[in-house]
């Protein structure tokens, strides 16, 4: 039986849904990320980067998209 | 039991689908051989940078995130600045910053000017034969002097003798 390449659409929209309503529960489930750690980007960032669960080279390379949207 | 095209909802994301997908009669055996998942189509990566991270001052380069044992340059929006942020193995951060001096492709004139002086200072030598010159030019014209009072000296005693006798 082959799968329905459509189940990841749906995943996707579940997804999408949970981090419309509420997006810190999402990212604390998805990045385990402690309970204590702070709401802005900023805190988010540096425990991903501590903890290896993102790169440096993701990091500059968002950093420079950001600054080409400002 | 494995599904070859199952991908997880991060990698659709980007729109990536699996290629060779055909519903045909085709050995199970092959199938893993078509799908490429490491081959990531354009959408997916990000979009190519010049690779200069620009920061608007010191403060925001501290507030820049620096991975353990990494190290990232952060130029300054003046271009004057450059600010080295590294991060020891526990995630430490240590900034250094550098000044930049642009290089002209011409030489500065300094340099030349330094050779040039340096070309007019008078050697030891030169001073010492000089003053020898000097030396002897006085000793002339103190025996000019000499000979010259010498003749004058002379001429007023005789005309003292003289005056005498006739009173």
């Amino acid at each position: 039986m082959m799968p329905n390449p459509m189940m990841g659409m749906g995943n996707m929209m579940q997804m999408m849904q949970q981090l419309k309503s509420n997006p810190m529960a999402f990212l604390q489930k998805r990045f385990n990320l402690p309970q204590n750690i702070g709401n802005d980007p900023q805190s988010i960032v540096n425990h991903l980067i501590s903890t290896g669960q993102i790169s440096q080279d993701a990091v500059n390379q968002a950093y420079q998209m950001m600054q080409k949207f400002r | 039991m494995a599904y070859p095209f199952y991908q997880s909802p991060y990698q659709q994301f980007g729109g990536y689908y699996p290629q060779g997908y055909q519903p045909s009669a085709q050995p199970q055996m092959v199938q893993p051989q078509q799908m490429q998942p490491t081959q990531m189509p354009v959408a997916n990566q990000a979009p190519s940078t010049s690779g200069i991270i620009w920061v608007s001052g010191a403060q925001e380069a501290q507030m820049y995130p620096v991975a353990p044992n990494n190290a990232v340059a952060l130029w300054e929006n003046s271009g004057k600045l450059i600010y080295l942020k590294q991060a020891d193995a526990t995630g430490k951060p240590t900034m250094r910053i550098y000044e930049l001096v642009e290089r002209s492709e011409v030489p500065p004139a300094a340099s030349g000017a330094a050779d040039e002086k340096t070309h007019d200072y008078a050697s030891r030598e030169d001073v010492a034969s000089l003053a020898g010159a000097v030396k002897g030019i006085l000793g002339d014209i103190e025996q000019m002097k000499g000979d010259l009072y010498g003749v004058a000296g002379r001429k007023k005693t005789v005309k003292k003798e003289v005056t005498e006798d006739d009173a």
